[in-house]
């Protein structure tokens, strides 16, 4: 077992250096924004936005960062890294009159991809010859929910920019969110320092590994994208699975589950329910991690599984509890994921 | 190499080796050998010694091929501010299961570090014992969504700085790719 102190020792030996890097920080950067602080639309290139600005906020940055993702074309190959494996991925973002395209390819492996046009997600799986089609939830309902919640994030991150690196062979500002406690996963983040697209981002959990990577190799931004980068290249056909994973997630639904004990830091962001009979899914946030619960029947003599990883950054958390299945998921620390999930209780 | 075996079954290695060994032990079967022999002495020494341990891994593995697991294996850190566990679970051992290891994890079930499997908080923890293939075998069941929809569920009402669609990568990894 590790042991807590070490942890506590290691983390902080970490971030003291991270802080020691915050006094030499750069505050040459400057913010590609209007005004309004909106990027104009229609895909805009970073040339065409006057107004300069030194940020020395970090919260700026981070504004910049949603903005950008959402009103920037661009098209490029990044890598994700988690443990021992990578998989590269190209993406082709359009934003135009008004609405988001997007479509990603992830080029290691079976072919796999996902296609989004404004609020829907298509995710095509030809091994498994599935569809998974949602809609988007909160993320979309911009500004209303954003990881930019910043006093959410300032409760439970010290938030600091450090210099400037190249990423992708392009300049890009590091920023820094160090965790207040060990019940959430550190962040570092890359962006672009012209127009504000996030170029790398890891996870770092609390022995200061990164546990969790996506980088830019290569990317273009601004410019047009033409509808062929966007059209799926995979053939789907009639007999497939569709799984339609949409929810309500606009009406807070009443409902029977609550957390005996809060978790230090998160909010419920969201209660959904899924189409009948599917799992009820709480969400909750400490204003960039998640974690979700799902409640669901379960089938008579079922055994829980216990814990999962789900992947990078994310653990899952399985257990019974009085005919449910609980499954609690989210990008945070395994230990905190098992307790929302045994913290869950139905209110009588 | 053999003594990072050792040091393995005590629980002495780091994750990035259990790692290594993990993938050694999927594709060396020579590897996978010697961690039979190292189980089985142990297993010998602690008065487990099955009547019958003749192509057990090769047993299990057969029943494995077919069993719909989604995850690696990976080692746990331990818990902060939980409840802690019951006294007789490893807790030192705890490991979770993923397709990509499935060789692995039936040879690590017969040293009992499948308590996770099973382990929710108040359910008795296996004892170290030999454990069978039936109890081995992952639970199969038919949730109204897999652990990929759970995934994509959740993808879609987390925040987060990448672009919407980076985030499903996340779901849609290919676990028989490394």
């Amino acid at each position: 077992m590790v042991n807590i102190r070490h942890i506590t020792t290691a983390t902080a030996k970490t971030w003291v250096s991270v802080g020691l890097c915050l006094l030499c920080q750069s505050s040459s950067a400057t913010l590609a924004m209007d005004k309004t602080g909106e990027l104009s639309p229609e895909g805009s290139t970073p040339q065409t936005i006057q107004t300069e600005l030194a940020v020395a906020n970090p919260m700026a940055w981070f504004d910049r960062i949603t903005i950008a993702s959402r009103q920037l074309n661009y098209v490029g190959v990044f890598s994700y890294q988690t443990g021992w494996r990578t998989e590269t991925s190209r993406i082709v973002h359009r934003f135009a009159n008004g609405e988001e395209k997007e479509h990603l390819e992830i080029l290691d492996g079976s072919p796999r991809e996902i296609i989004r046009e404004g609020d829907n997600m298509r995710c095509v799986l030809p091994a498994q010859r599935t569809i998974i089609v949602g809609k988007m939830g909160i993320r979309n309902s911009f500004p209303g929910y954003l990881p930019q919640n910043h006093a959410e994030l300032t409760a439970n991150y010290r938030i600091h920019l450090e210099g400037v690196g190249r990423i992708a062979g392009l300049d890009a500002q590091k920023l820094v969110l160090e965790p207040r406690d060990e019940l959430r996963y550190g962040h570092m983040l890359w962006v672009e320092l012209q127009s504000g697209l996030l170029l790398k981002s890891q996870v770092i959990d609390a022995n200061g590994k990164v546990i969790e990577q996506f980088a830019f190799s290569d990317v273009r931004i601004g410019g047009e994208i033409n509808d062929e980068l966007l059209t799926p290249s995979v053939k789907t056909s009639d007999d497939w699975h569709t799984v339609d994973v949409s929810g309500d997630h606009t009406a807070r639904i009443e409902n029977q589950w609550a957390l005996s004990e809060p978790l230090p830091g998160f909010t419920r962001l969201a209660t959904t329910q899924h189409r009948t009979g599917w799992p009820l899914q709480l969400v909750y946030s400490d204003g960039l991690a998640a974690i979700s619960i799902f409640i669901e029947p379960a089938e008579a003599g079922i055994n829980a599984r216990g814990y999962f990883a789900g992947g990078g950054a994310v653990n899952v958390f399985e257990r019974i509890l009085n005919g449910y299945r609980i499954t609690a998921l989210g990008e945070a620390p395994a230990s905190l994921v098992q307790r929302a999930a045994e913290s869950i209780k139905e209110l009588k | 190499m053999k003594e990072k075996l050792s040091a393995m079954l005590d629980g002495d290695v780091d994750d990035a080796t259990v790692r290594t060994l993990l993938i050694r032990l999927k594709h060396d079967p020579a590897f996978r050998n010697e961690w039979d022999t190292y189980c089985l002495l142990g297993d010998a020494l602690r008065g487990y010694a099955p009547p019958e341990l003749e192509g057990f891994t090769e047993r299990v593995m057969a029943r494995l091929e077919n069993e719909p697991i989604i995850f690696a294996p990976r080692r746990i850190p331990p818990p902060i501010e939980t409840p802690a566990a019951p006294p007789d679970a490893p807790s030192r051992r705890r490991y979770i299961l993923q397709s990509a290891a499935a060789s692995a994890m039936g040879i690590l079930a017969v040293i009992g570090v499948v308590a996770t499997l099973s382990g929710s908080k108040g359910t008795a923890s296996p004892s170290p014992a030999l454990i069978t293939a039936t109890a081995i075998a992952p639970v199969r069941h038919t949730p109204a969504i897999m652990p990929n929809n759970y995934m994509f569920a959740h993808q879609t009402m987390s925040g987060g700085f990448m672009p919407a669609a980076i985030h499903y990568v996340r779901g849609l990894s290919d676990p028989t790719e490394e």
